[in-house]
């Protein structure tokens, strides 16, 4: 085999890097050909070279090599031996198929990531002629670890921030610390990265694993250092520590006069750290609340203004939000959004697509069976449910299968408004959307003619009639609005949630008819009550503990359900009653 | 609602022609090999639906509420006789710390915390009453009577009607879905019951003693130490309920008694209901349906007739639920999803709200529909694909609620009048 | 009357074929196929009846099953669990079929198994599931808990080093036994309680707030995983949610037991990168004879016009229903016979190519040895695996961490009813 031939050389020449590697090993890089020399010799069946690799790799904080090292664990490069018979080390990590489903494996160099040119082209041979390099566990637990190492030094924030966070989690890389000082040291560099660098030096010395520095005082110093830094990652960890401190005193190790001395320390820390957690999760809990309740409220938004003003039951309001949903996915392909072509204009417009596209499926829902039932309460109730089943039905026959709407970009990740509180871009672009949709219903309810007439026609249906108003227009109109904003509400939902024919019924419609009632018929404002405040309970409830007993999402959605039924005991209309005549119609 | 569906006579004969037809007919063209087991055993469940229908349409057609929760009452019935049947069931399953049989379906779902083990899994308190056939059959009645008192008087008492009791009966009936389908609630979870073997064994007359059942046995094989039937190298009450004496509910003539029992308590249950809208009580739940508030000004307390109402219908769907488990084998939560109960309505819409006998032919024909409709069919210049089900059963209904409010029964009726004697069609008002 | 008609799905061959024989009076094989094509599960189930089709059809043009041709009835259970067991009552009384393939959940399982062991007939199962169960009348040829949980948990302790767990699942009976599993396991593994946590989920939850938040809090200690047994439409806006509140692989990696490549076809992948999941098949298996199946699995879909055409993807599920067709077929020919009790008796421990490899039955327990593997989720919707078994493992019919003493239940069904053969 001729890749034994280079062992020799190349731990000679893994010790020459080693010894460069004592100044600044960030600014030391070796050449892209000694490099791939380096690789070449992972592919030898022997763990000690492989691990000397490594690690001299590491410690040559070349952020190129992090992705290498990614693969490299992975199992994703190769050995291959081209036409020749000369072996090369390749990359490749996902597969293609060619018109014939023939599945070829498209090669890229190990370093730099560019497409491995031969003769001119793209290499693409067939998966088994690839020869599988992949190390152990052993090696690959290293490989792992100086992947970390590595990314400290990468240009990407994301990813120089996990590989920061990742050397103050177990099993800690103490190596990593003076690399880590030295960001903290290097004024130009983002205060975030820096504050987390601090977190986790902070936390290998609390874990007792840096060198030198070991001693239980030193641990709780760095304890009193995260408790400074309100860290909660280090909150969950002195639990482990007390054990520690309860075995090393049942050992005899420490006495008690030294382990009540620890102990009150630790309470301290603990106390600035619980507070801290307290504050984060009633900010995260109301935060949860608000988005669920905006959400609430765009999906009953549109019901508001169907059941509420018009009287008509529309059980399939929840398939017309799903209306909404697939007209985005259509959208998105249109347009050719995939993960690896992201077109983020796409989600803009889709908006008032699905606002069109649903208003005119209601439109026709009007026309052909609505307006006959609109002095039959229970019985629009019944035709819309079977209207409901239709469009299920046709959506799964048309589309059949699993589709995905893939988000846009930005809406991914969240923003860190203080430390440890994240609003995550797509649950505030949704509150945002609820705003920007309960306010367009308030201005041409409230502020154009057609509103006037919507409320004139719905307050006194004949009186509008005898001074004019064509109320058969208001009534298509009406139901139009009441419709396209349920396909508004579909739209927004493909951003955090999934999409299938059946969505309307199971996830939308029970919910969307609670609020309404629970917010009382016929005021936008109980929509906006009711949803808020069922979303905030609900995101109230579901934490809770009651010794073993933990509420949990079923029995919250289940003691919500309950608690509705019983308020409605109380107001049987709901939070804001229709008052005068319009309380006796409904 | 418009007074023609009042006006429906229902006729003697038609009755009487039902009653040949389930009595005579059905089971002589199973004797002659015309109709499987499996089909009398299929109408049989389907009977069972009728039941519950007829009490929506008591609820629904004469009092004018519309309950969707009336599956979780048949799911409550239905459970009750389903913890009977699994206490009796198969082989399966362990014995518990303290004797008692653990069914084999409610053991696979067992939900230890984290830290217990299989050792500490028990027949909860609440399966035990179930032990006892005559108690079940008590139980499957009141439960579901008494969880729809508890909520009718709430719910009515604060005039909560129409639309609104609707979607709070929704709300129940999603609720009620969601604890059965917990697996800490120890109903066996999404699986729901399953593994039954007979039905009215000797021993469900009794009540359990499980310091006995090792003796009884022992006795009643006349001292001799017996068969470790179920192989596992000990003698002990799995055993014991093995070798106990029951109707086996996979023997033909099993599911036929069933199917006729089935039959028997359509009809009781159609009399009852029958019954109940002619006698005066019916006018007041008339009057309820057409103007309540007018009945407030003569003095009555309509919500007291409401929950009346509303307790038989839900006993109905109990006794519904009693009767279809074993003949299904198996109860599971998907039976009490909101959009059965939904279905229900739609049986009773499409045969004819406001005529018991609306209830029933539309339970009977939407059912056998879906079961026909669910295969494919080639009828050479078009062909069906079961994709087609729910877009068929969504425009028939649209097409009813908008163009046939009174349902298949008028037609029915109609046609009738037309064909057959005209003395039926007299509009004496004679619910 | 049930018969596979060609007009949908333009499975022209197979009726005409079916047509062309019964007309000419040539004996034909039937074989049952019951997977809902309608309602909820047809998005998973759909795939499970195209794959057995094509099987049907391939052996048909390698000369049938002693020298029959296989005709195959296929019946629409609608995902209507009662529906199931009225479906399969069709097919073995009135249509008289050799042998089932079907079901997917395991309450459809549940709900029809009572017909196939009172009349003694044939099902293959081809879904991973809870075990603790064992009928003569059934062939699971799909994972049981210890070839994909305790392998998955193994995986995860060993090589991603880590020590606590949160088991995330949705509130149904997979979840909650696997979990029964999975915390025997750890609990064996001396992982102390406080840190495994459990959390279950209503069917289609969607709002996962919360619980991602919990997670964070679980797994800000750096050496936490999630197991989860989420199933279908709630993994969207979980692993949604798991990625904007800032969590990535590194932080918490994902290993799920309920996605395979067919769910992430209807994913927003990007989320998921990075994330594992274990099964004992994945497209990406590296075989001639893997490669073979893909290909003509996806010419198959695009040939009779199946929705998603060259973009269906092949998993776990629709190897191991591919494969239990020839299973039956090769222990049809083993045995001579297409009686249920010879053809039992023909597939104990009968060894079989399948397009991820050798497997092999087990001799007594009616479940499938086989290999497993663990996958790391790659941005195009496929598996990148990262973890193979040294050989097939051997399938537990009751688990061994829920039945510590050995004494496990006898088996059910069978020819004579009671679980004896």
């Amino acid at each position: 085999m001729n890749r034994f031939h280079s062992v020799i050389p190349f731990v000679f020449l893994i010790f020459a890097c080693f010894s460069n590697l004592f100044g600044q090993a960030s600014e030391q890089q070796i050449n892209e050909s000694e490099l791939l020399s380096l690789l070449k010799s992972l592919a030898v069946d022997d763990d000690e070279v492989r691990a000397n690799v490594i690690t001299s790799l590491a410690k040559s904080g070349d952020p190129q090599l992090e992705r290498f090292f990614e693969l490299y664990r992975q199992g994703s490069v190769y050995n291959w031996p081209d036409e020749s018979g000369k072996v090369r080390i390749v990359v490749n990590e996902e597969t293609v198929m060619d018109d014939d489903f023939n599945e070829f494996a498209p090669l890229f160099e190990p370093i730099n990531g560019k497409p491995f040119i031969v003769n001119g082209k793209q290499a693409k041979p067939d998966l088994l002629d690839l020869e599988d390099i992949s190390p152990g566990r052993k090696i690959r637990t290293l490989v792992n670890s100086s992947k970390f190492l590595l990314r400290l030094f990468s240009k990407d924030k994301d990813v120089r921030i996990s590989g920061i966070k990742k050397c103050g989690d177990p099993p800690f890389l103490p190596e990593a610390v003076p690399f880590l000082k030295e960001i903290i040291d290097d004024p130009s560099v983002d205060e975030k990265i820096r504050w987390l660098s601090k977190e986790s030096i902070s936390l290998i010395r609390f874990s007792g694993k840096l060198e030198g520095e070991s001693s239980l005082s030193d641990r709780i110093n760095a304890l009193q250092e995260l408790g400074e830094l309100n860290s909660l990652r280090a909150n969950a960890r002195i639990k482990n520590f007390q054990n520690e401190l309860n075995e090393l005193y049942a050992d005899g190790e420490i006495t008690a006069g030294v382990k009540r001395k620890f102990d009150s320390e630790i309470t301290k820390v603990k106390g600035v750290l619980q507070g801290h957690k307290d504050s984060v999760e009633l900010a995260g809990n109301l935060f949860r609340g608000f988005s669920y309740g905006s959400v609430l409220i765009l999906m009953a938004l549109g019901l508001a203004i169907t059941f509420g003003l018009m009287g008509v039951i529309n059980m399939a309001h929840g398939e017309l939000m799903m209306i909404g949903a697939y007209v985005t996915y259509e959208v998105q392909m249109y347009f050719g959004h995939t993960p690896d072509t992201p077109i983020d204009s796409y989600y803009f417009a889709a908006l008032p697509l699905a606002f069109l596209v649903s208003a005119l499926v209601g439109l026709v829902m009007e026309g052909v069976v609505v307006r006959h039932l609109y002095n039959r309460p229970l019985e629009s109730l019944l035709a819309t449910w079977g209207v409901g089943l239709l469009l299920i039905q046709l959506i799964r026959i048309r589309y059949g299968d699993n589709i995905g709407v893939n988000s846009p970009t930005w809406a991914r990740g969240g923003y860190e408004i203080a430390q440890d509180i994240v609003l995550p871009y797509a649950r505030l672009y949704l509150i945002g959307l609820c705003v920007a949709a309960v306010s367009f219903v308030y201005f041409i309810l409230r502020r154009t003619r057609q509103g006037m007439l919507i409320r004139a026609t719905m307050q006194n249906r004949d009186m509008a009639r005898s001074l004019g108003v064509r109320t058969r227009n208001v009534d298509r109109f009406t139901f139009a609005l009441g419709s396209g904003i349920a396909g508004v509400a579909g739209y927004g939902w493909t951003i955090i949630g999934g999409v299938t024919p059946d969505m309307g019924q199971t996830n939308f419609i029970v919910d969307s008819f609670l609020v309404v009632v629970t917010g009382g018929v016929g005021e936008l404002a109980g929509v906006l009550f009711s949803g808020l405040g069922i979303g905030v309970l609900s995101k109230a409830i579901e934490p809770m503990e009651f010794g073993d007993f933990v509420v949990g999402p079923v029995w919250g959605k289940v003691l919500l359900l309950v608690f509705i039924v019983a308020f409605i005991q109380f107001r049987p209309s709901g939070l804001f009653a229709p008052k005068g005549r319009l309380a006796d119609k409904k | 609602m418009k007074p023609v569906a009042q006006q429906m006579v229902e006729s003697k004969k038609s009755l009487v022609v039902l009653v040949i037809l389930g009595f005579v007919i059905l089971p002589f063209l199973y004797s002659i090999d015309v109709l499987s087991i499996g089909q009398i055993n299929m109408i049989g469940r389907y009977m069972t639906f009728a039941i519950l229908a007829l009490g929506l349409d008591l609820l629904w057609g004469y009092v004018g509420i519309l309950s969707l929760c009336q599956c979780t009452f048949f799911c409550l019935g239905a459970y009750a006789m389903g913890m009977h049947l699994a206490h009796h069931g198969g082989p399966e399953g362990i014995i518990d710390a303290n004797g008692w049989k653990l069914p084999a379906c409610l053991f696979v779902v067992y939900p230890y915390d984290v830290g217990e083990s299989s050792g500490d899994a028990l027949v909860p308190f609440f399966w035990k009453p179930f032990w006892n056939l005559p108690l079940t059959i008590l139980l499957g009645l009141l439960i579901p009577a008494i969880c729809s008192f508890v909520l009718g008087y709430f719910v009515f008492r604060s005039r909560v009607r129409g639309v609104y009791f609707a979607i709070l009966s929704q709300a129940i009936a999603v609720a009620g879905w969601l604890v059965f389908c917990r697996n800490d609630v120890k109903l066996c979870g999404t699986n729901g019951l399953t593994r039954f073997d007979v039905i009215a064994p000797a021993e469900s007359l009794t009540t359990f003693h499980p310091e006995d059942a090792k003796d009884k046995w022992i006795e009643s094989h006349d001292g001799d130490m017996g068969q470790d039937l179920n192989a596992d190298g000990k003698l002990d009450q799995l055993d014991y309920s093995m070798a106990e004496v029951g109707f086996s509910l996979s023997e033909p003539n099993v599911q036929l008694s069933l199917y006729f029992l089935t039959l028997a308590c359509l009809f009781g249950s159609f009399f009852l209901c029958k019954w109940i809208v002619n006698s005066r009580l019916g006018r007041v739940l008339i009057a309820i349906r057409d103007d309540e508030s007018t009945l407030n000004f003569f003095g009555y307390k309509p919500h007291q007739y409401k929950i009346f109402a509303f307790c038989i219908a839900a006993a109905l769907a109990g006794l519904a639920g009693m009767l279809y488990i074993p003949q299904m084998k198996i109860i599971t939560p998907s039976n009490m999803e909101a959009v059965r109960s939904v279905l229900v309505v739609v049986w009773v819409a499409v045969g004819g709200r406001g005529t018991l006998r609306g209830a029933i032919l539309g339970a009977l024909t939407v059912n056998l529909l879906y079961n026909y409709l669910t295969s494919e069919h080639d009828y050479g210049f078009f062909s069906w694909s079961p994709d087609y089900w729910p877009i068929f059963l969504g425009i028939a209904f649209v097409l009813v609620v908008l163009y046939l409010p009174n349902g298949l029964i008028e037609v029915v009726d109609r046609f009738k009048a037309r064909f057959g004697n005209n003395s039926n069609s007299n509009p004496i008002e004679k619910v | 009357m049930y018969i596979m008609k060609s007009n949908k799905f333009k499975l022209a061959l197979t009726a005409l074929l079916g047509l062309t024989l019964s007309m000419s009076g040539l004996h034909a094989v039937k074989i049952g196929v019951l997977h809902s094509l309608s309602g909820t599960m047809a998005i998973s189930e759909t795939s499970l009846r195209d794959v057995v089709m094509m099987a049907v059809e391939e052996i048909n043009e390698s000369g049938g099953v002693l020298g029959e041709q296989v005709e195959a009835v296929v019946v629409d259970p609608a995902s209507d669990w009662p529906l199931f067991a009225e479906k399969a009552k069709q097919l073995i009384t009135e249509d008289k079929v050799a042998v089932t393939f079907g079901c997917w959940t395991s309450v459809s399982r549940k709900s029809c198994l009572p017909v196939f062991e009172e009349n003694n007939a044939l099902l293959f199962y081809p879904v991973q599931y809870e075990g603790e169960e064992q009928s003569l009348n059934v062939f699971y040829t799909a994972a049981s808990p210890n070839q994909q949980l305790v392998p998955a948990a193994k995986y995860m302790a060993e090589e991603m080093g880590c020590k606590k767990f949160y088991l995330l699942g949705t509130d149904y009976v997979f979840p909650r036994t696997a979990n029964k599993v999975l915390k025997a396991y750890l609990k064996a593994q001396g992982v102390p309680d406080e840190n495994v946590m459990e959390e279950y989920t209503p069917f289609h939850h969607q709002d996962y707030q919360t619980i991602v938040a919990k997670v964070k809090e679980f797994a800000a200690t750096g050496d936490a995983c999630i197991l989860s047994t989420i199933n279908g439409d709630s993994n969207v806006p979980f692993y949604k949610e798991f990625a904007n509140q800032g969590l990535t692989s590194d932080d918490c990696p994902i290993m799920a037991f309920s996605v395979s490549e067919d769910e992430l076809r209807a994913m927003d992948v990007p989320p998921l990168v990075g994330h594992l999941a274990a099964w004992n098949y994945f497209q990406s298996v590296k075989t001639p004879e893997n490669a073979a199946f893909v290909k003509s699995f996806k010419k198959y879909c695009v040939k009779a016009g199946l929705p998603g055409g060259a973009k269906r993807v092949t998993c776990d599920p629709i190897e191991a229903a591919y494969f239990g067709v020839y299973v039956w077929k090769k222990a049809v020919e083993k045995c001579g016979s297409f009686d249920v009790d010879k053809v039992r008796k023909a597939v104990y421990g009968l060894e079989f190519d399948a397009p991820g490899g050798k497997k092999s039955m087990h001799p007594t327990n009616q479940h499938t040895l086989k290999p497993v593997y663990v996958g790391e989720i790659l941005k195009n919707g496929m598996f990148k695996i990262v973890y193979s078994s040294d050989g097939l493992v051997s399938p537990d019919s009751y688990s061994s961490y829920l039945w510590p003493d050995g004494n496990y239940p006898k088996p059910t069904g069978g020819p004579n009813g009671d679980g004896s053969l």
